[in-house]
């Protein structure tokens, strides 16, 4: 950031996408910092604060939970915790450590594209759609959003919101890495809508194991419309390779990557189901 | 640029770089409790309460804190005395080198605001956020327990 000579608050998120289209790949939307300040890109001319826009609130709103685009993870994660029996709270805190998610938003959790972001396939897996300013559409699934590591598909557009139904789902997020809030070798989120025992409209998308978070498409044809025994649940976690492209890195191997995401696929779907008991 | 800012209860006016931290800032004019290490948000020695939320001040720019209200280590002292939590880090042995300290005190202090009961597995939890490099976590945890104990005793007096 040797470059940056500029910091602008704008008022609306009008004002914000206005400044960041004057100023291009030049300037960057800033909220919490924890990645922007963390890496400091030497290219940033101009800071856009976009926590003065009325940005900031998390509120229902027919049938959905509508998650501000400046919202803290702290914020969100006490309006979602009845949502998919408590994933996407479990996603938001596992984010980040408590200091970071005083700071942190939702969506810079999004915009950041990193791999192995916690928020995004729990967001993918309950179907939450991003409300855009300044792009060429006005919302997007989220899993659309991320094009690669670090790399999006906004352009100049500015997330506003986070819209999340508020269908009736179970779900749960699951995490392997060295501790609760560092970042995930393998991340992986499921939600389903229960009919009786049986599992319909499942969701599975996992993090760190391809450019960006995937729904594992094969993973949800083996699980859906049935119960969770353990036979389809083994069944569905040899799936899930189908569903990954992960790569070696110093966190963890391809090899282990691959095996873990079927652990953490049957222990997904083990929570899940408890969770539906127990309720 | 100008911006003005409180912290702990003196309102100040500075002169800062675009590219400058409130962690920066705050140590180049005198408040030195905040401590700069990581530099990147891992560690939690820079943490600090802006606007009632305690944050890492090191991945805060100075110009995104103009107007608000910052509580440092050095502002969590009254009249009084001591906050409990400081009170209690003392008598409870929770210090080594001290480095890391200043800014798990402000966490636990600030914590404590919206938790005031929190269990063993609450604080962990929140500690993740504070890196030591001596004594561990045993007697921090155990001086945050301490420091709910005694605020509930005082209560009853």
């Amino acid at each position: 950031m040797r470059n940056l000579r500029e910091y602008v608050r704008p008022a609306t998120a009008d004002d914000a996408v206005s400044a960041k289209q004057a100023h291009g790949t030049r300037a960057a939307y800033l909220a919490g910092g924890s990645d922007l300040l963390v890496h400091r890109p030497p290219h940033l001319e101009v800071m856009i604060d976009i926590r003065h826009c009325g940005l900031n609130d998390v509120r229902s709103e027919d049938g959905h939970i509508v998650i501000g685009g400046a919202a803290l993870l702290r914020d969100a994660e006490a309006a979602v915790t009845s949502v998919a029996a408590g994933m996407l709270a479990d996603a938001f805190r596992d984010t980040a450590p408590w200091l970071i998610r005083n700071a942190a938003t939702v969506s810079g959790n999004i915009a950041n594209a990193s791999p192995a972001a916690d928020a995004v396939p729990a967001l993918i897996a309950l179907d939450a759609v991003a409300v855009l300013a300044g792009g060429d559409v006005d919302m997007a699934p989220v899993g659309e959003i991320p094009a690669g590591p670090h790399r999006t598909n906004l352009g100049d557009a500015l997330i506003t919101a986070i819209r999340i139904p508020t269908k009736p789902r179970r779900g749960s997020f699951v995490k392997l890495a060295r501790s609760h809030s560092d970042i995930a070798l393998v991340n992986l989120a499921m939600s389903f809508v229960p009919d009786g025992g049986r599992m319909r409209d499942v969701r599975v998308a996992l993090g760190a194991v391809a450019p960006v978070a995937v729904r594992a498409g094969a993973a949800e044809a083996v699980l859906e419309g049935q119960e969770p025994t353990d036979d389809i649940i083994a069944e569905a976690a040899r799936a899930v390779n189908d569903d990954i492209r992960p790569i070696s890195d110093w966190r963890a191997s391809e090899a282990y990557r691959r095996r873990m995401s079927g652990v953490l696929l049957g222990r997904a779907v083990h929570r899940a189901r408890q969770r539906t008991e127990t309720e | 640029m100008k911006i003005a800012v409180t912290v702990n209860g003196t309102r100040e006016e500075w002169d800062v770089a675009p590219a400058e931290t409130l962690l920066d800032a705050l140590r180049d004019h005198g408040y030195r409790g905040a401590k700069r290490v990581c530099e990147s948000g891992e560690c939690g020695a820079c943490a600090v309460i802006v606007d009632g939320l305690a944050i890492d001040a090191c991945i805060r720019l100075a110009v995104q804190s103009d107007g608000s209200q910052i509580t440092t280590v050095e502002g969590l002292e009254t009249a009084d005395g001591l906050h409990p939590v400081q009170e209690a880090f003392t008598a409870n042995g929770a210090i080594q080198c001290g480095f890391c300290i200043p800014g798990m005190v402000v966490t636990a202090a600030n914590y404590l605001e919206m938790n005031p009961q929190p269990t063993e597995d609450d604080i962990r939890h929140v500690f993740i956020g504070n890196l030591c490099r001596c004594t561990g976590y045993k007697k921090p945890v155990e001086a945050v327990l301490a420091s709910v104990s005694e605020e509930v005793g005082r209560r009853e007096d």
